[in-house]
C-alpha cells in the first residue's frame, strides 16, 4: 500500500473515533482520486432504512484490503423493479447489497407479531422471502453487478416472552426459518451470495447492535459498533469476491502448533491436549485443519530435527495435524526466509500468496525483511488481535468452496508421488506414458462455473491473456452458444484426479475465431496438456463455423513463460500489436497435435449418451 | 474547561463537515454550513458524544446546531455531572 494510505490509518488508529473516520474516509477519496491506487469498486446498497452513516466506516474497511469503494443507495421503498433498474444502469454498480430490515418490510412479524399469529406468520415469512430473493433476482436480470444479500437479524426481544422459544412457529424460529430459506434461494441464484447479518450481530451481541434515539429522530436504528462490524463484514465480501487471496499457510512448530520444544521437552513433555494451556494449541491446529478442508495448502517450517517433528505428528495422540496434512515440510536449521522460499519454488506458488506464522519474533522479523510479499503473523500476538481466530484475519476468505479446494492437498501430495516416479523413469516422454494420461473435455455447465472463475481468478503463470471472469460473466458467455464456448479440462493419471486445471474461451466472428482465454494451472505444467486445451479449441472454433483460429498473448507481470506457447504448438506468427502478439492456425489444414501419451474423454458426449 | 471544550469541538466539526478548523467560529451552523443536513447530524451527535463521554437526550439531540450552542450544552452536561 501506499505511504500516503498508511500514514491516514495510522492517524486515525491512534484514536479510531467517528470523526476520524469521517476524516480518514475523506482523505482517502482525495488520494484515490489524485493517485488511482486502490481497486475501484461501485457499490449499491438496497435498503429500507438510513444506512448512509456506515459509509465512512465501509470506506475504511475497503482501504485496508485494497479497494476503493463509491457507494450509492436505493430509495427507502426498492420495491419498484423498473425503479431499481433505472438506478443500476445510472450507477454503474459492482456489487449491490441488499439489506433490507425485516422491522420495516413487516411490523406484522416483529413488534405486532402476537396479533398476526403463527399461522399468517409464516405465509408472511414466505411471502417476504420471496420479495427479497425476487430484488436478487431482479438486480441480477438487469445488471452484471454480484448480490450480496443480507439475512435477518433475530429480534432483540420476542413479542411472545419466553415461551417463544419453545414454540415452532414462534416469533424467534420463524426468523430462522426463513434465515434458512434465504440460504437455499441464493445458493440457487448465480452472482448471488448471502452475507451473514445474522452471525456479525450476533458475533457483536445483539443488544450493542441498535440506536433507539437514532431510530426515532432518523430511521437510523443501527448503532456505530453495529455498523463498523457489518462495514467490516461487508469490505471482507467484497474481498473475497474480487481482492488477492492467501493460498499457502506456513507453520512453525514448537510453541506454534504446540507448547515446548519437542527436542528439549520430548514428546511428553509438549502441552498440546483437552486441557490447560495445551488446549489452545489443540483448538489453533482444528482452526488450521479447518482452513486445510477449505483448500488452503499447508506447509511446516521449523528449526529442528526432522525425526523429532515426524514423531509429533504422527505419534501424540491430541495432535490433530498429521503428517499428511502438509504438502511441503522444510525442517532443517537453514534460515527460514530461504525455506520459504524454497516452499514457494517447489509448490510453484508465489510468495505474494504465503502466510508465515512463528511465536519467534526474530523469525519475524527476518522473514518478514527478506520476503517482504509474505504475509507474516506473530503466534500468539497478532492472532490475539483478531480474537484468537486465524480466519478472522480474512486472509483466506472465500465466499465459494469448490471440490478441488476441498482435496488441494492430496493433489499435491499426488505430484510429490509423480516427481518420484520421474526420477525412477529416464526417459521424460517414457515417464508421461507411463502416467496413463486421460484428458476429460467438456463445455461448461453450470456446476463448472465456480471452478472456472476461479481459475481465471488466480491463475497468473500459465495464463495467455490473463483475463478475470466472475461466475456470472462466465454463465453470460455460456448462454451465448453459438458465438462463444467455454471449455474445461480436467486431468487425471494413475496417482488420481488433478481436478478441473484448465479452462479455454473462444470466440467465433464469422469467419474467424478467436481464443480469449487460455490457461492451467501449475500443477500440471510440463505434462504438454496444453496441446490438448488448443486440440479442442479448435473443434469448437470449427463447430462455430470458424476457418481461422487466432491466439493472443497479452503480457503480464507473471506469464513470460508462455510468451511463445502458440509458436511451440505450431501456430503461425507472430503478429506483434498494441497489447500483446497474436498467432493464427488455419482450421482447414487440421487440428493443432496432441502428443501419443493423453488419452481424450469428451464429457460432452458421455453426458448426451448415459447408456454407452 | 472551556477553551479546551471549544478546541475540541471545533476539532470534530471540522473533521465532520470538512471546514478548517480555523473558519470553526460563533457562526457556524445548520444556516451557514450545507453539509450539515439531518444525516451528517446524525453522526455529529454520535461523535461529539464519543469524544465527550456523554449522551445526549433527544431534546438537547435536536439543539446541537451550531458552534456555541454545542459548546454550552456539552459545558452544562460536564459542569454538571
Amino acid at each position: 500500500m501506499t505511504a500516503a494510505l498508511d500514514e491516514i490509518l495510522a492517524w486515525l488508529d491512534e484514536k479510531p473515533t467517528l470523526s476520524r473516520t469521517i476524516g480518514a474516509a475523506r482523505r482517502i477519496d482525495q488520494l484515490q482520486s489524485e493517485l488511482g491506487l486502490l481497486s475501484a469498486v461501485s457499490v449499491l446498497i438496497v435498503r429500507n432504512f438510513t444506512i448512509e452513516p456506515i459509509e465512512p466506516l465501509l470506506k475504511v474497511a475497503a482501504s485496508r484490503v485494497g479497494l476503493h469503494l463509491t457507494v450509492s443507495y436505493s430509495g427507502y421503498d426498492p420495491g419498484d423493479e423498473d425503479e431499481l433498474g433505472a438506478l443500476l444502469a445510472d450507477v454503474g454498480a459492482d456489487v449491490v447489497f441488499v439489506a433490507l430490515r425485516l422491522e420495516e418490510l413487516a411490523p406484522a412479524l416483529t413488534s405486532d407479531f402476537l396479533t398476526t399469529g403463527s399461522a399468517l406468520a409464516a405465509e408472511l415469512a414466505d411471502d417476504i422471502v420471496d420479495r427479497v430473493v425476487g430484488l436478487a433476482s431482479a438486480v441480477r436480470a438487469r445488471s452484471r453487478a454480484t448480490v450480496l444479500l443480507h439475512n435477518f437479524a433475530m429480534p432483540l426481544h420476542a413479542a411472545g416472552g419466553l415461551a417463544d422459544a419453545q414454540d415452532p412457529d414462534g416469533q424467534f424460529n420463524m426468523v430462522r426459518r426463513a434465515n434458512i430459506r434465504l440460504a437455499e434461494q441464493i445458493d440457487d441464484l448465480e452472482g448471488a451470495h448471502l452475507l451473514d447479518l445474522d452471525q456479525v450481530f450476533g458475533q457483536l451481541g445483539l443488544a450493542q447492535c441498535y440506536d433507539e434515539r437514532g431510530h426515532r429522530n432518523g430511521d437510523a436504528p443501527l448503532s456505530q459498533a453495529a455498523l463498523r462490524a457489518l462495514a467490516d463484514s461487508q469490505a471482507r465480501h467484497i474481498r473475497a469476491l474480487r481482492g488477492p487471496v492467501a493460498k499457502c499457510l506456513v507453520l512453525d512448530c514448537d510453541n506454534t502448533l504446540w507448547g515446548g520444544v519437542v527436542g528439549e521437552d520430548g514428546i511428553a513433555g509438549l502441552a498440546l491436549g483437552e486441557t490447560g494451556d495445551g488446549r489452545r494449541y489443540r483448538d489453533f491446529q482444528q482452526s488450521i485443519l479447518n482452513l486445510r478442508r477449505r483448500g488452503v495448502v499447508l506447509a511446516i517450517c521449523s528449526k529442528n530435527e526432522e525425526a523429532d517433528v515426524l514423531d509429533v505428528l504422527r505419534k501424540h495422540p491430541d495432535c490433530l495435524l498429521g503428517e499428511d496434512d502438509f504438502a511441503a515440510k522444510r525442517i532443517n536449521w537453514d534460515d527460514k526466509a530461504s525455506n520459504i522460499a524454497s516452499i514457494a519454488a517447489e509448490l510453484d506458488l508465489g510468495l505474494q500468496h504465503f502466510v508465515f506464522i512463528d511465536d519467534n519474533p526474530v523469525e519475524c522479523e527476518w522473514v518478514k525483511g527478506q520476503l517482504p510479499e509474505v504475509r507474516v503473523l506473530q503466534f500468539p500476538g497478532d492472532l490475539d488481535a483478531h480474537g484468537g481466530e486465524i480466519d478472522n484475519l480474512g486472509l483466506f476468505d472465500s465466499l465459494v468452496v469448490t471440490e478441488e479446494d476441498r482435496s488441494r492437498t492430496q493433489m499435491y501430495r499426488a505430484e510429490a508421488q509423480r516427481r518420484t516416479a520421474r526420477a525412477e523413469v529416464a526417459d521424460v516422454d517414457d515417464y508421461l506414458r507411463s502416467l496413463k494420461m486421460e484428458a476429460i473435455v467438456g463445455s461448461a455447465q453450470p456446476e463448472h462455473l465456480a471452478r472456472l472463475a476461479q481459475l481465471t481468478q488466480r491463475t497468473n503463470q500459465f495464463n495467455l491473456t490473463t483475463r478475470r471472469y466472475d461466475v456470472s460473466s462466465l454463465g453470460e458467455l455460456v448462454e451465448a452458444g453459438d458465438t462463444a464456448a467455454v471449455l474445461w479440462l480436467e486431468l487425471r493419471d494413475r496417482f488420481g484426479s488433478a481436478g478441473v486445471v484448465g479452462c479455454g474461451i473462444v470466440r467465433a466472428a464469422g469467419e474467424v475465431a478467436t481464443i480469449d482465454t487460455f490457461l492451467m494451472s501449475c500443477r500440471v505444467l510440463g505434462r504438454h496438456v496444453e496441446s490438448v486445451m488448443a486440440n479442442q479449441l479448435a473443434r469448437a472454433a470449427r463447430d462455430m463455423g470458424a476457418t481461422v483460429l487466432i491466439g493472443e498473448f497479452r503480457p503480464s507481470e507473471r506469464n513470460a513463460q508462455v510468451a511463445d506457447l502458440y509458436t511451440r504448438l505450431g501456430f503461425e506468427g507472430p503478429e506483434v500489436g498494441a497489447e500483446g502478439s497474436s498467432w493464427r492456425w488455419d482450421l482447414a489444414g487440421g487440428d493443432p497435435p496432441v502428443p501419443d501419451w493423453f488419452e481424450i474423454i469428451n464429457a460432452d458426449l458421455r453426458q448426451e449418451q448415459p447408456n454407452e | 474547561m472551556s477553551e479546551d471544550i471549544e478546541e475540541r469541538v471545533k476539532a470534530i466539526l471540522s473533521e465532520v463537515f470538512d471546514l478548517p478548523a480555523s473558519q470553526v467560529g460563533a457562526d457556524t451552523s445548520t444556516d451557514t454550513v450545507e453539509a450539515w443536513d439531518s444525516l451528517q447530524h446524525l453522526s455529529l451527535v454520535l461523535a461529539l458524544e464519543e469524544e465527550f463521554g456523554i449522551h445526549f437526550d433527544d431534546e438537547e439531540t435536536v439543539a446541537l446546531v451550531s458552534f456555541p450552542l454545542i459548546v454550552t450544552i456539552v459545558g452544562d452536561r460536564l459542569g454538571g455531572s
